[in-house]
């Protein structure tokens, strides 16, 4: 696929990611041919430089304030350049960028607002504690938002000029939250929410983030987040007072 | 029996406290984590009143109340510290935020005032 200056533009979130950035950005432009923006989240390793050598635009962060907020960072700016798609994907090489298109044609074709790329699909498979944590994760928000969405937690998203109009003005930035949250807060906002099996590889660097006391911890508070949100003031409304 | 009553309530009045909050958005969902343990902790404590006292005796303290002074004293300090590390970082974070606003709305001849005109 191609596209004109200006009509897609492919998000990168990447938090010391200099190993793998350069090679990343390098794939997304030639497997797509969209402008590419780097929103490095306060690395210390020169992962923001090494964008740019490759050929992306870059937004550095002063220091480190989470996926979600470099997601939101880069919608914010995809908003400003008045982009008619945005296709988040992850610095560290695990998406592979020629299923990317897949992803973008509902939502170039009018016919959805926020698309889900599952990893599910192409036959990963997680085990213990996770894959009860993601099954579970996955029928609750699947009833709010009345799609199947297997991959909550799946960070290969595209998103329409609607989802960028929404999402500009507040994303979710707390982890796990910029996944599973932005799932609910697109919902209730009236977003079209679909899903499309794509090709995830095991990670070309980084190390994945655990830790079981910090796990726990973590799915505690994304059941608060679940339980609460229906009765919760929406977020943009909230970012506006 | 009154004491129960008494504990209770007042970790429903910290449940209401957090509901409204959180609905607010106030209140972030990880610190309501937390003080909805707080309250759970204080509802077990007062039902299971024997079971702490036997606690309490097993460590060596004879009146059950004054380990659970401790504790909560325990409790509050490492709240406070973490608190006070978080402002900490908080703090040094804003310092990073002013000097790149300052460098970036810096107003230098040599600039042909460009930095200070955007806004």
């Amino acid at each position: 696929m191609s596209f004109p200056h200006r009509q897609v533009l492919a998000i990168l979130p990447a938090l010391n990611e200099v190993e793998t950035v350069r090679e990343v950005v390098t794939e997304v432009r030639t497997a797509l041919r969209c402008d590419v923006l780097v929103v490095d989240d306060g690395s210390r390793d020169g992962t923001g430089a090494a964008a740019l050598e490759a050929g992306a635009s870059v937004i550095r962060h002063p220091f480190n304030l989470g996926v979600g907020a470099a997601i939101g960072t880069g919608i914010a700016f995809a908003r400003e350049r008045g982009y008619a798609a945005v296709i988040q994907i992850d610095a560290d090489g695990q998406h592979d960028a020629s299923s990317a298109s897949a992803l973008l044609v509902p939502v170039l074709d009018g016919s959805a607002d926020l698309v889900v790329g599952s990893r599910f699909a192409s036959g990963y498979k997680v085990s213990g504690a996770r894959a009860f944590g993601m099954r579970y994760l996955s029928r609750v928000v699947s009833r709010r938002v009345g799609v199947e969405i297997t991959d909550t937690t799946s960070g290969f998203r595209a998103f329409s000029a609607n989802a960028i109009a929404i999402f500009a003005v507040s994303y979710p930035t707390e982890y796990l939250s910029d996944t599973v949250e932005a799932l609910l807060d697109a919902h209730d906002a009236g977003l079209r929410i679909e899903e499309r099996p794509v090709v995830m590889r095991s990670r070309m660097g980084g190390t994945a983030s655990s830790g079981r006391l910090r796990s726990t911890y973590l799915f505690l508070r994304l059941l608060v987040v679940i339980l609460f949100h229906p009765l919760r003031r929406r977020r943009e409304q909230a970012a506006k007072s | 029996m009154m004491l129960e009553i008494v504990v209770i309530s007042m970790a429903m009045v910290l449940f209401a406290v957090i509901f409204e909050t959180l609905r607010r958005r106030r209140l972030s969902e990880g610190s309501a984590v937390l003080w909805i343990g707080v309250g759970l902790g204080a509802i077990l404590l007062a039902v299971a009143r024997p079971v702490f006292d036997w606690i309490a005796r097993s460590a060596g303290v004879s009146y059950g109340p004054s380990l659970l002074f401790a504790v909560v004293a325990v409790f509050l300090v490492l709240l406070c510290f973490s608190l006070s590390m978080q402002i900490g970082r908080l703090e040094k974070r804003v310092k990073i935020l002013a000097r790149e606003l300052a460098l970036r709305e810096k107003l230098d001849p040599e600039d042909d005032g460009e930095a200070g005109k955007r806004r």
